[in-house]
């Protein structure tokens, strides 16, 4: 191993020690609750709440699979992915917030929970909860096998990418095992400060690249491969079909993340939540993406023939610039796959303990509960290292695999939050129909980002999820659930509460007026 | 214009933004000859996109603005009634 190498490592690895103090730190001052440990006692500020949701968001996907996506693809093949994230402001804005309100009086933090309360039937949550579950480990894999390229990468082969994967997983399991969503939180805040930075950085440079800059760039691959720069993309792929099909699959997809689900709780307030979806999934993470999208073009110029397009990114780093600079890159890019793993590990264990073991098991200590959540972080770390291990799908792949099983898993749980008459039955039916169509053509059928019919296969998941949902519930209807209705008159009152606040006026004071 | 109506304004034509950026038909397929760079850099159809992007951020941060400028959390925790 060369000076270079081992000066790059040392980098990374005082990067990952800091990483692991700051969880340490995050232990001595949580409370041993589990309130505290998923939620961080719903006390987090704008800062704190936007950098967690901004650094979850962004992964291992952003950097390798999206960079690499418009590196093979052009600059319009990971358009519809940020054309998503917009999308996903608008999601929120209409449906995080409300869970955020209902949260704080019932005490939710898994999708599972949510569920289980609104259709009034704990067994329900449980699907949910597998469900998740199960479309989760593809992107905890995707994470690990990302993180394994970085190290393999950075030390130029000298250590494989199977063992970098190894190195990755333990320093997660250290330190979110110490942690909780406390220091989580703040190691995101500081990941997400340092990788919204990086694709800016990267394209700063390219300013001065010795081809003449970016208009030098843009001329030699607009010669070389004109199509780089197609609307429909250099592979033809992107019709406006996929296009809207694929940003709605994310649109859709961003509440059914366990991980991004449990965030919406860590705030503090009505504001804080607010915020996170106006401007971090409105205004931040589309920016970052459209800054990813030329950057990846322009590599596809400056560092032509590269055979994986994930690599991309991590190759050009070494090559182009000195050891430090590339080492602290590199080393970003491993916080960015960090900060989603660890609380992809997070949510991991909230939903198996909180709406698989409570179910088994109810009434034990909370230390019990406590303990498990622990012990279920351990055995899914080892699941999600065999998977990367042995997976046989691209990063990309496994990123649009898992997605389009949020976004269809989670319908029932969105519409029943405005659609009283939504019940159990059509949920049922919805969950297990549209996840089916999901998994058959995505996964069986091996459609992967083939369209079906001429669209992304996910949508047909959303749509059979959507009808068979408002169809089975107009059907079978329910005389009494009192959690629904709990839930839409404290909706109500929170609707009239808020009012009045920004207002600034009492409602008896309009009345009069 | 009330608060209210201007809120409301600005977000159907939020929504109307993003319909635009989800259903992108008036950008040309580039196959069909139509990239052209805008100062030999971006081609045309991402310059339109860059435009229509910068128009929904103006109407987000206004929006948002306008809903939580005034906002107060309410005072006090909900009655046993209301949970």
């Amino acid at each position: 191993m060369s000076t270079q190498v081992a000066l790059q490592l040392l980098v990374v690895g005082g990067y990952a020690v800091g990483f692991i103090l700051l969880g340490i730190f995050g232990h001595r001052v949580s409370e041993r609750t589990l309130d505290d440990y998923f939620v961080a006692g719903r006390s987090f500020g704008y800062a704190m709440t936007i950098g967690t949701f901004i650094a979850t968001l962004y992964s291992a996907f952003l950097f390798l699979g999206l960079v690499g996506a418009a590196y093979g693809n052009g600059l319009s093949g990971p358009i519809p992915v940020f054309v998503g994230t917009a999308l996903q402001a608008l999601f929120f804005w209409v449906f995080a917030n409300r869970f955020w309100q209902l949260g704080k009086v019932f005490g939710y933090i898994t999708l599972g929970d949510w569920v289980a309360h609104r259709f009034q039937d704990r067994k329900y949550g449980v699907l949910i909860s597998l469900m998740q579950l199960g479309w989760t480990f593809p992107y905890f894999a995707l994470q690990i096998i990302g993180g394994g390229l970085a190290i393999s990468i950075l030390s130029q082969g000298a250590i494989p990418a199977g063992v970098g994967a190894v190195v990755i997983t333990f320093i997660i399991l250290v330190y979110t095992y110490l942690s909780g969503m406390r220091g989580v939180v703040w190691t995101d805040l500081i990941s997400a400060i340092i990788f919204c930075l990086i694709p800016v950085i990267l394209l700063l440079t390219l300013l001065t690249h010795p081809a003449g800059g970016w208009t030098g760039l843009v001329n030699q691959l607009s010669a070389s491969r004109p199509e780089a720069f197609f609307r429909e993309g250099a592979l033809g792929i992107n019709s406006v079909a996929i296009w809207a099909t694929l940003a709605l699959m994310f649109g859709f997809n961003i509440l059914g993340q366990p991980q991004m689900f449990m965030r919406i709780f860590i705030a503090r307030d009505f504001r804080t939540i607010a915020s996170v979806g106006f401007l971090g999934f409105g205004v931040i993470a589309p920016v970052v993406g459209l800054i990813v999208a030329v950057l990846g073009t322009l590599l596809a110029a400056a560092a032509p023939g590269i055979e994986n397009p994930a690599n991309a990114l991590p190759t050009f780093a070494v090559q182009a610039y000195g050891p430090i600079l590339s080492a602290l890159l590199l080393a970003g890019i491993l916080g960015a796959i960090i900060s989603t793993t660890d609380s992809v590990l997070l949510a991991l264990s909230s939903i198996v303990e909180r709406n698989v073991y409570e179910y088994v098991r109810p009434n034990r200590s909370s230390r019990e509960y406590f303990n498990v959540s622990r012990i279920i972080i351990l055995v899914s770390t080892i699941a999600g290292l065999v998977m990367a291990l042995t997976t046989p799908f691209t990063i990309l792949d496994l990123g649009f695999t898992t997605f389009a099983g949020y976004a269809t898993l989670v319908i029932p749980a969105l519409l029943g939050l405005y659609w009283k008459r939504g019940n159990k039955y059509g949920a049922w039916t919805s969950s297990l129909l549209g996840t089916g169509v999901v998994f058959y053509l995505m996964i069986i059928a091996g459609y992967g980002s083939t369209p079906v019919l001429g669209v992304h296969a996910s949508f047909w998941g959303i749509l059979v999820g959507i009808i068979s949902f408002v169809l089975v519930s107009m059907v079978f209807s329910e005389e009494t659930n009192r959690g629904r209705d709990s839930i839409f008159e404290h909706l109500e009152s929170f609707r009239r509460r808020r009012g009045t606040a920004v207002s600034g006026t009492s409602a008896e004071e309009s009345a009069e007026a | 214009m009330s608060r209210n109506t201007l809120r409301l304004l600005i977000g159907a034509l939020i929504w109307v933004v993003m319909a635009l950026l989800l259903f992108p038909v008036f950008l040309p397929a580039g196959s069909a000859g139509a990239y052209p760079l805008v100062a030999g850099l971006l081609p045309k159809w991402f310059v339109i996109l860059l435009v229509l992007f910068a128009a929904y951020w103006i109407l987000l941060v206004t929006l948002f603005v306008l809903t939580l400028g005034e906002y107060r959390e309410p005072e006090g925790d909900l009655t046993e009634e209301q949970r």
